[in-house]
């Protein structure tokens, strides 16, 4: 049921002990009469109660005695050497390495049906073919950002060759994607 | 951190190195028993404990005074074990019960009778281990935090660095998942006794 929802809701406010009394009432008249809320509640209700009887337990006395040591054995200029207060956590290469991989094989696989592309080293109106595969084919919004990119590629591209471009624009994606990989698995977005 | 704690600081960053040992007086239960949730076992979350006073230690210097210190320490810790836990791709701890102040753990195996309600708490501790196994350890540590070590939101939100929103809403999937896994063990053991 969709009202349910809310209940579930409350079934979380009272793990977090946020629970009014109204809400209490509300939520067991509820559950007296839908099942599917009622097993829930059990499971919760069951977590709740082992989570509650875990026993926080003694650290063993050589930890003090283990660090202390070891501190008092230290020069103090040795000790607070670069070493990084929180350490990194390893994560996020294995991620980059698959979405460079990705973007790698994504990027190459545009381009293999424009191949003919190199050969014409002025043509700037292949321009809109590729920006067009890539974002024009199947909307408005598509071709009016293709037409767009073609504008900037015209802009620029009296500058710099449009051989340029290509990687530049591999590694530009390639950066956005890491960057958005790395955020997404560190947490930082969700 | 209130005021005695950063007189603590400061001494001991002029020098007088013996205090840390205060500051391992007022951390080395609750670190201690982060890392032993987290990993598992006694001498992993030993040496997680260890090397998170020594890492506090070393970098005391780089320590931001106007901020809390215990979201601090318990990031390095956090960090530390998460890197451990990659490393030895560790099975999570069992969540230790106690009815009669005597630590027992893993004692699945046990031999000998027991009490049937002591058999059948542990059982559905063992049930949670289970659950929490096949949780995702961004789940993973806020739940410790929030309902073994009593965090608020905004306390695991400094401690992982993540709005306490975010917070939030892992500890709600997390749970999610625990309950869904609950309630697949519950409607097995129905049709087991059946």
């Amino acid at each position: 049921m969709k009202e349910c929802s809310k209940y579930i809701d409350l079934m979380h406010k009272q793990l977090d002990d946020e629970l009014s009394e109204i809400e209490e009432k509300m939520l067991h008249k509820h559950l007296a009469i839908c099942p599917a809320c009622a097993d829930d509640y059990a499971a919760f209700r069951e977590m709740a109660q082992i989570f509650d009887q875990t026993v926080i337990v003694d650290p063993p006395v050589e930890l003090k005695e283990l660090v202390m040591e070891e501190i008092m054995g230290m020069e103090w200029e040795a000790a607070v050497e670069k070493s990084p207060a929180i350490p990194q956590k390893k994560k996020g290469v294995g991620i980059l390495v698959m979405v460079a991989l990705l973007n790698a094989i994504l990027f190459v696989s545009r381009l293999i049906p424009y191949t003919w592309v190199f050969r014409s080293s002025v043509n700037k109106v292949v321009n809109i073919h590729i920006f067009g595969q890539m974002f024009g084919r199947y909307s408005l919004v598509g071709r009016h950002i293709a037409k767009a990119l073609k504008l900037v590629y015209m802009s620029i591209s009296d500058l710099i060759p449009w051989s340029f471009l290509i990687p530049f624009g591999g590694i530009t994606i390639f950066l956005a994607l890491s960057l958005f990989g790395l955020l997404k698995y560190e947490g930082k977005i969700d | 951190m209130d005021m005695s704690e950063i007189k603590l600081i400061k001494k001991i960053l002029a020098g007088e190195k013996q205090l840390f040992s205060q500051v391992i007086d007022r951390y080395q239960r609750s670190i201690y028993n982060l890392a032993y949730r987290m990993l598992g076992n006694r001498e992993d979350a030993l040496d997680i404990a260890q090397e998170t006073f020594l890492r506090t230690f070393k970098s005391l210097n780089s320590y931001d005074q106007n901020r809390p210190f215990s979201p601090w320490i318990h990031r390095i810790a956090t960090n530390l074990c998460i890197n451990q836990l990659r490393k030895k791709k560790l099975k999570l701890v069992p969540l230790v019960i106690s009815d009669d102040g005597v630590e027992r753990e893993r004692q699945i195996a046990d031999t000998g009778p027991e009490p049937a309600e002591q058999a059948v708490v542990r059982e559905s501790q063992n049930e949670l281990l289970k659950a929490l196994v096949g949780l995702p350890e961004k789940y993973r540590t806020p739940l410790i935090l929030r309902h073994i070590h009593h965090y608020t939101y905004e306390q695991i939100g400094e401690v992982l660095e993540i709005p306490p929103g975010t917070v939030k809403t892992w500890i709600f999937r997390g749970r999610e998942i625990l309950k869904k896994n609950f309630k697949k063990n519950l409607s097995y053991e129905e049709g087991e006794s059946r």
